[in-house]
């Protein structure tokens, strides 16, 4: 129980946070997250979110990848 | 035999190809789309072979242009040479697995092998072989390691046969190869770190941007200057000058001939002379602002910042209708709107190209005009240069909002990869500048001195005479500039910085330059812009943006007139 064990969507993630794709929504979307390593289960760390409904930098294994708050609001993580 | 090397964006495809490729390489567009490649050859066992470096993809499910070019390659290969960015191995292999389900020879470079090191990474390369059943070779490119490796064993590259998968099988499969062949020793961040996070957080990040563009620009302008004064404009006032003053007037008698070859006047500027002004404006006041421009340009590209760049610029270009990207063709009209107005094409949609297009036109004056201005402004006061950008800025500003408004469609969103820094290999960094640089000077320079020939045609069949009484109290009325700056307008066409140029003996006040400046960028674009811009935007959507120029020029030509005059 509690709002912990409920996916949230990347973008409400703070900066710092490391967290686990739940699920990649959007088919178009999904496909071109997924090539990019975007993919169930694998963990990504917010290393930077602009201000103002501005894009948030995320780390998966060693790439960095600027994403935009529509997209970010596709994928579901779980803490 | 033709070689195809296929691999991500960011994996160093590009320095691994300049590594294998000798001189002979060729590069052009795709048939039917706007997406680069190169060719070239390299020796396989003794026999020439065929390279192209194929347009980075993270798969072949093909979502953009330049994936389904890259996908459009593979019938066509003999062997397929992937290049595996061995510090993203999981991400990369997924575009492996879709490789080799395509039944072609293939052998595997592990690049940026040396990356691995300090980021705690340990590839045990035999094992993934055997696990994809195709050759392994670990190469740095940067250094050349590995290279003659690669080249020996591109004959052992082989075929597998796997059954069909979907791509969460491969997912899967990855995962479990990854696990055995990969060991990670945790490492603790380290300064380097966190000095490259500090350039993409905005708090730290927006600062850092501000110091590099202005660090950047301030070099190009001190270095170009120097450049200038010590070495171009010694040359040309007292080699050039005298010597084809004296050769011309030894050679054709006074008259119109003599006139247009180098003008009555020894100033360089205001004689223009077809051998006078026609070769001092591209060679010694524009070419060395351009060659360090492109160098700057080059080094921010090599280097990884201009995705950061992007990233930190995303949320302002959104209220125009743009994204992050944009700011890469921007930057690059800066230079000359032809190479910018081109790369607008990385864009995805029509509504971000069009906005893109018409406010590169018309507020992004390219750096022979930008050299042009300086030059005439600056003796006026730092305040009269700062009203000409001032208004550029606003106008660019206000005219993206109201496109963003008025026209329907998307604005698609940023998504980016931000590679590591990487220190930029001087050799790739000269050899780009002198292809940009090189562009300059053959098309360029030609289209200088046919502008300056047709003023002289135009001034001596009296035909500028006429024009200017007719359309010259328009001028007047609304920009308040005498009848003679109409010339400028139509010589503008051709080539901005000409036309600045021709702003210099008509005794303005510094408020009327600052007003004919201001409208020369805003009005039209020039031939060359002109062209592409038809070209990428198609005739309706090129009418349109030109309606959007002449009205912008209209209005906020005369708001100047009335808060300046």
């Amino acid at each position: 129980m509690g709002a912990m064990d409920e996916p949230v969507c990347l973008y409400d993630i703070p900066q710092g946070d490391t967290v686990t794709v739940e699920k990649v929504g959007g088919k178009r979307i999904a496909e071109r997250l997924r090539a990019m390593g975007i993919v169930e289960g694998k963990r990504l760390r917010v290393i930077s979110k602009m201000a103002l409904g501005g894009p948030q930098v995320i780390m998966v294994g060693n790439t960095r990848i600027t994403i935009g708050q529509g997209m970010a609001k596709k994928i579901l993580v779980r803490p | 035999m033709k070689i195809l090397l296929m691999g991500n964006p960011n994996v160093g495809k590009s320095a691994l190809f300049s590594r294998l490729t000798g001189v002979d390489v060729v590069c052009s567009n795709y048939p039917g789309t706007t997406v680069g490649y190169c060719t070239g050859s390299v020796f396989v066992e003794g026999d020439k072979a065929e390279l192209i470096d194929v347009p980075g993809t993270y798969s072949l499910t093909a979502t953009s242009p330049a994936e389904s070019v890259a996908v459009d390659f593979i019938p066509d290969g003999d062997v397929i040479v992937n290049v595996v960015d061995a510090t993203n191995l999981e991400r990369n292999l997924l575009l492996t697995m879709q490789l080799l389900a395509r039944g072609k020879p293939t052998i595997i470079a592990l690049n940026m092998a040396d990356e691995t090191k300090h980021l705690g990474i340990t590839i045990d390369s035999a094992a993934l072989s055997e696990r994809l059943g195709v050759p392994v070779v670990e190469t740095v490119a940067v250094t050349g390691a590995g290279i003659k490796e690669l080249v020996e064993k591109m004959p052992a590259a082989r075929i597998v046969t796997h059954n069909q998968e979907t791509d969460d099988e491969r997912w899967k499969r990855i995962g479990r190869i990854v696990g055995e062949v990969q060991t990670i020793v945790h490492r603790h961040h380290t300064i380097w770190d966190r000095l490259e996070e500090a350039t993409i957080q905005p708090i730290t990040g927006l600062p850092i941007a501000a110091a590099v563009l202005f660090i950047t620009f301030s070099v190009i302008v001190h270095a170009g200057n120097f450049i200038i004064e010590n070495i171009l404009d010694p040359f040309f006032e007292g080699v050039y000058g005298p010597l084809i003053r004296g050769l011309v007037r030894g050679a054709v008698p006074e008259g119109i001939a003599r006139d247009i070859l180098i003008g009555t006047s020894d100033d360089f500027i205001e004689s223009f002379g077809l051998l006078t002004t026609g070769v001092y404006v591209p060679l010694d006041m524009v070419l060395p602002f351009v060659a360090l421009f492109y160098l700057c340009l080059s080094m921010l590209e090599d280097s990884g910042y201009l995705p950061r760049l992007a990233t930190l610029m995303d949320n302002l270009m959104h209220k125009i209708g743009l994204h992050g990207t944009a700011i890469v063709p921007q930057m690059l009209g800066l230079g000359c709107n032809v190479p910018g107005m081109l790369a607008t094409r990385i864009l995805e949609t029509e509504k971000q190209r069009f906005i893109s297009a018409v406010l590169m036109a018309m507020c992004i004056p390219c750096l022979a005009q930008n050299a042009l201005i300086m030059g005439l402004l600056a003796p006026r006061g730092v305040e009269w240069i700062a009203v000409v950008y001032g208004v550029l800025l606003m106008v660019y500003i206000a005219t993206g909002l109201m496109l963003n408004k008025a026209i329907s469609g998307e604005s698609p969103e940023i998504l980016l990869e931000i590679p590591p820094y990487r220190r930029p290999n001087p050799m790739t960094l000269l050899k780009k500048t002198f292809v940009r640089v090189r562009y300059f000077i053959t098309d360029a320079v030609p289209y200088v001195m046919l502008g300056v020939l047709i003023v002289n045609v135009l001034y001596f069949s009296g035909i500028l005479d006429a024009t200017a009484s007719v359309f010259g109290p328009v001028m007047s009325v609304l920009f308040g500039l005498p009848q003679e700056a109409v010339f400028a307008l139509i010589i503008g066409f051709l080539r901005k910085d000409v036309a600045v140029g021709m702003l210099a003996p008509l005794a303005l006040s510094s408020a009327q330059l600052a007003i004919a400046c201001t409208v020369l960028a805003l009005y039209f674009p020039c031939v060359a812009t002109f062209t592409v811009l038809l070209k990428e935007l198609g005739l309706k959507e090129t009418l349109k943006a030109l309606a959007i120029m002449m009205v912008m020029t209209v209005l906020v030509g005369s708001s100047m007139k009335l808060a300046l005059l």
